[in-house]
């Protein structure tokens, strides 16, 4: 109960901050596709050095924090094929979930292509799981 | 017009870290929005009866949640004071606080929505869309581009094993490659595409 609750919670700061910060705004998102305001560039990088400095002082005071995760052969074709659909749809997947609370309705449309997408790649894996070709299989969801 | 109206990268960047470092703390892993989906739609599938059960979910566990499910079942089959298995690694992590379950997925997702909600109601709708319905229109072929490009985003970041949370800010914020280069992938194409469609459409 308490963990559902905690989820909940982390999920509302985290819809009020993607909307805040503007990451709701697909021309906002296209403007920063297109190298016209850096805005954007600068919340998500900016963001990953607060972090990282957070991780680093935390691995510090209590030790190794996580063990290395692997690459595999899904990570840069997977990856583009989603920065492809975010130039499109101007929404990642926690994004479309903020535009929907905020009333952008056109997003249950992304919101159904992303469902489809996520399920035709969970099919298509396990038919070839189970021929016992692993390949992009292997991967290790974060 | 421009991101006047928006919080200042800054405040946007101290409200993601904080987020990232809040889930850290209360579910012992980072922050990745794909995973729940592929989480929520498994469980869907699965319910529907399609593949058994998910049974090629061991393919989505981490090092930390195969290692624990290990120490469990020997736990199990030794009893609690089993030692750990030496050929466990020597610097396994320190914290392994539980996962979180479908439904924690689920509300998190829902809560995203909520929040976002809230930040409307305090300022204001400010979020528009005049580039893709300047161009598609508001009807169907918005519906049709939409729903393409959403199979993309939900393809592309199942195949990839992660989005703009995961690989994003958490693969880059731990300074792995791994991270960094799903990270220049999306953005890398999201750039080429969006500058191409300006030059050619």
């Amino acid at each position: 109960m308490t963990r559902a609750l905690l989820a909940l919670g982390l999920g509302v700061a985290f819809g009020f901050v993607l909307s805040a910060a503007g990451f709701t705004s697909i021309d906002e998102v296209h403007r920063m596709f297109t190298l016209g305001d850096a805005r954007l560039f600068l919340t998500f990088g900016g963001a990953c050095a607060l972090l990282a400095a957070a991780w680093l002082a935390a691995a510090r005071v209590v030790g190794p924090l996580w063990a290395r995760r692997i690459r595999h052969p899904g990570l840069v074709p997977g990856s583009v094929v989603f920065g492809l659909g975010w130039a499109v749809t101007g929404a990642c997947p926690a994004v479309i979930f903020a535009q929907l609370g905020e009333g952008q309705w056109l997003a249950l449309w992304s919101l159904a292509g992303v469902v489809a997408g996520n399920a035709l790649f969970g099919a298509v894996r396990a038919r070839g799981s189970s021929r016992g070709r692993r390949g992009a299989a292997s991967l290790i969801s974060v | 017009m421009s991101g006047a109206a928006f919080a200042p990268w800054w405040a946007g960047a101290v409200g993601l870290a904080a987020v990232s470092v809040g889930y850290w703390v209360v579910f012992g892993r980072l922050l990745g929005t794909s995973g729940k989906l592929t989480a929520i739609v498994d469980a869907a599938r699965a319910r529907l009866g399609r593949r058994g059960g998910g049974a090629d979910d061991g393919g989505e566990l981490s090092e930390a949640e195969l290692r624990a499910l290990l120490e469990q079942a020997t736990r199990a089959e030794f009893g609690a004071d089993a030692e750990a298995p030496s050929s466990a690694p020597a610097k396994a992590p320190r914290f392994e606080r539980r996962p979180p379950r479908t439904l924690d997925c689920a509300l998190f997702l829902v809560g995203i929505a909520g929040g976002a909600a809230l930040a409307t109601a305090l300022f204001g709708p400010r979020a528009t869309h005049t580039w893709l319905t300047a161009r598609a229109g508001d009807g169907a072929g918005l519906a049709a581009l939409l729903v393409a490009g959403g199979a993309l985003v939900g393809f592309g970041t199942r195949m990839a094993g992660g989005c703009t949370s995961g690989h994003g800010l958490a693969g880059v914020s731990r300074l792995e490659l791994r991270g960094l280069l799903a990270t220049a992938s999306f953005f890398g194409a999201a750039v080429l595409l969006s500058l191409a469609v300006g030059r050619w459409w």
